[in-house]
């Protein structure tokens, strides 16, 4: 079985589920997989948080150089040792030098941190994998390259589900109110659709609510393809709340933003969303 | 899914935790156990987890689990992203002719190829009504939700008291807020299953107002924890309240 090296789209190709009922089969790679593993944590924005702490956790893991043995040497050819593996799931050992090797899946070389194209796998990575390893017992089949290709896919939808707003951020979320005390549905609607179109998301048409008991309606659009927002609602008040307010649908629940300088002021009635206040 | 008996409504327990549960519910009047799969979940390696309770089932067991209630109906919710054709035939072998998908966006075309190569048809949850989303539901349709077996929709969530609120929108007529006839009308163009919050004071009432209708069921999500985007209900409380809706619908 292939995996494949992520990709922009981040598919997972080979999944937990796809492990159940048993060890998961030997792994091959597509030529090159495993240097573009380690590319992709370089270069991609979305993991750049990871590949730092990979990196930084690489460096204090690596033992002090054997006397002898300039790190230079290390680092103009490949420095193999060549150990047949007794057990499969074991990636990582020290020496009797207190070097630390990563086993490479492709070749079955165990490769030193300096080896050129070879990924060394840090304490970070491994520690975590070991321990779900353990909580899990049988039912974790990743493979430990499944493993941190999942670790990279995680850390970019992470960051994916914050474009174009932060919903942990209430700056961000606030923002979306706009600088008018009374929101204008158009204008606001308008603007909110900007930010997702930009950055990749389609936007439905915007629904008015021709039943409304307000005669200024609320203006409601879909977000398609977002990984936590679904629905807006910009509404310029005069309805059941009384107030201006811009409801987001989220997957974890609703989210109103709220103006503190709204006259009449936004009546919650008995909601229990969560609420970004501005004063504007 | 259809219930076993005509006309009744079907009374859904999601996110049961193991076989010991699902019988306890099943006793209760529960007509379909659903379990929630997700792998990445437990191995916290799931970006986003729509919850943190435990309640996840590992893939490995669903042959054990659907296993468990072998003379009721069982539901594994899957990931889109974990979707393989190994897990839709495990569930397929083991009597299985639904999938739940939970979540806003529908699935990828590959895992509707998938699920349409394995014969399975789909029960669309992890969506919810805000009171304001009148004119959405009006033109929701089923063609757009690929395989639809039933679409489950959680009413009012991020309302302190939904049924209230649907009450008081039923009394007022059509306004600003959705009412139990927008619902209605909806079960009548969508095989629609409903989550409400249920308690000891409006279970009867709840069943009152939709038994007899066009609703496929309700169905009620298990979690210790609350969450802004369903309703939730501990075990021992949806124990003993699916008596209670079992005997009116």
């Amino acid at each position: 079985m292939s995996v494949k090296t992520p990709d922009s789209s981040r598919h997972v190709s080979r999944t937990p589920a796809q492990h159940q009922g048993g060890r998961a089969a030997p792994l091959s790679y597509d030529a090159g997989s495993l240097a573009e593993l380690q590319l992709q944590a370089e270069t991609s924005p979305a993991v750049q948080r990871l590949s730092t702490l990979q990196r930084a956790a690489a460096g204090t893991a690596r033992p002090p150089a054997k006397p002898g043995i300039s790190d230079d040497s290390l680092l103009t050819g490949r420095t193999v040792q060549r150990k047949p593996p007794d057990d499969p799931d074991v990636f990582r050992y020290t020496d009797g030098d207190g070097h630390v090797w990563s086993r490479d899946l492709e070749t079955d070389e165990w490769c030193h941190p300096a080896d050129s194209g070879k990924i060394f796998w840090d304490d970070t990575f491994y520690k975590a994998f070991m321990d779900i390893k353990s909580k899990a017992g049988a039912r974790f089949t990743l493979s430990f390259v499944e493993y941190t290709e999942v670790q990279l896919a995680k850390a970019e939808k992470e960051e994916l589900a914050k474009i174009p707003v932060d919903l942990s951020n209430s700056a961000e979320v606030g923002a979306l109110y706009g600088s008018s005390t009374v929101i204008d549905p158009v204008e606001r609607v308008a603007a909110i659709k900007k930010l997702f179109t930009d950055a990749g998301y389609e936007c439905s048409a915007t629904d008015i609510s021709t039943t409304s008991s307000s005669s200024t309606p609320p203006h409601l659009f879909d977000v398609i393809g977002h990984p936590a927002i679904f629905k807006f609602e910009v509404h310029p008040g005069g309805g059941i709340h009384t107030a201006s307010y811009i409801r987001i649908s989220t997957n974890k629940g609703m989210i109103k933003v709220i103006n503190s300088n709204s006259n009449p002021a936004y009546d919650k009635l008995n909601e229990k969303a969560k609420y970004v206040t501005v004063s504007i | 899914m259809s219930s076993d008996t005509p006309g009744r409504m079907t009374l859904r327990v999601n996110r049961v935790k193991d076989g010991v549960e699902a019988r306890q519910l099943l006793a209760a009047g529960a007509d379909v156990i659903g379990f929630q799969s997700n792998d990445l979940a437990l191995f916290e390696l799931e970006a986003d987890p729509a919850w943190t309770d435990g309640r996840y089932v590992y893939a490995a067991d669903i042959p054990d689990l659907m296993s468990s209630v072998p003379h009721a109906q069982s539901i594994v919710d899957l990931p889109p992203d974990q979707i393989s054709p190994e897990t839709l035939q495990t569930i397929v072998d083991n009597g299985g002719t639904v999938v739940q998908l939970s979540g806003h966006n529908l699935p990828p075309p590959d895992v509707v190829a998938m699920l349409k190569e394995a014969g399975l048809r789909v029960v669309y949850s992890g969506r919810y009504l805000s009171p304001g989303d009148g004119p959405a539901l009006n033109r929701l349709s089923g063609d757009a939700l690929p395989l639809l077996d039933a679409l489950e929709l959680q009413v009012f969530p991020s309302e302190q008291d939904a049924f209230a609120r649907l009450q008081t929108a039923a009394d007022t007529g059509a306004g600003e807020v959705i009412t139990p006839d927008d619902l209605l009308q909806l079960a009548g163009r969508v095989p629609l299953v409903l989550g409400i919050n249920l308690n000891a004071q409006n279970a009867g009432d709840v069943a009152r107002m939709f038994a007899g209708s066009a609703l496929q069921g309700l169905s009620i999500t298990l979690s210790p924890d609350t969450h802004g985007a369903f309703h939730t209900l501990d075990t021992d409380t949806a124990t003993s309240l699916l008596p209670i809706l079992s005997e009116k619908l």
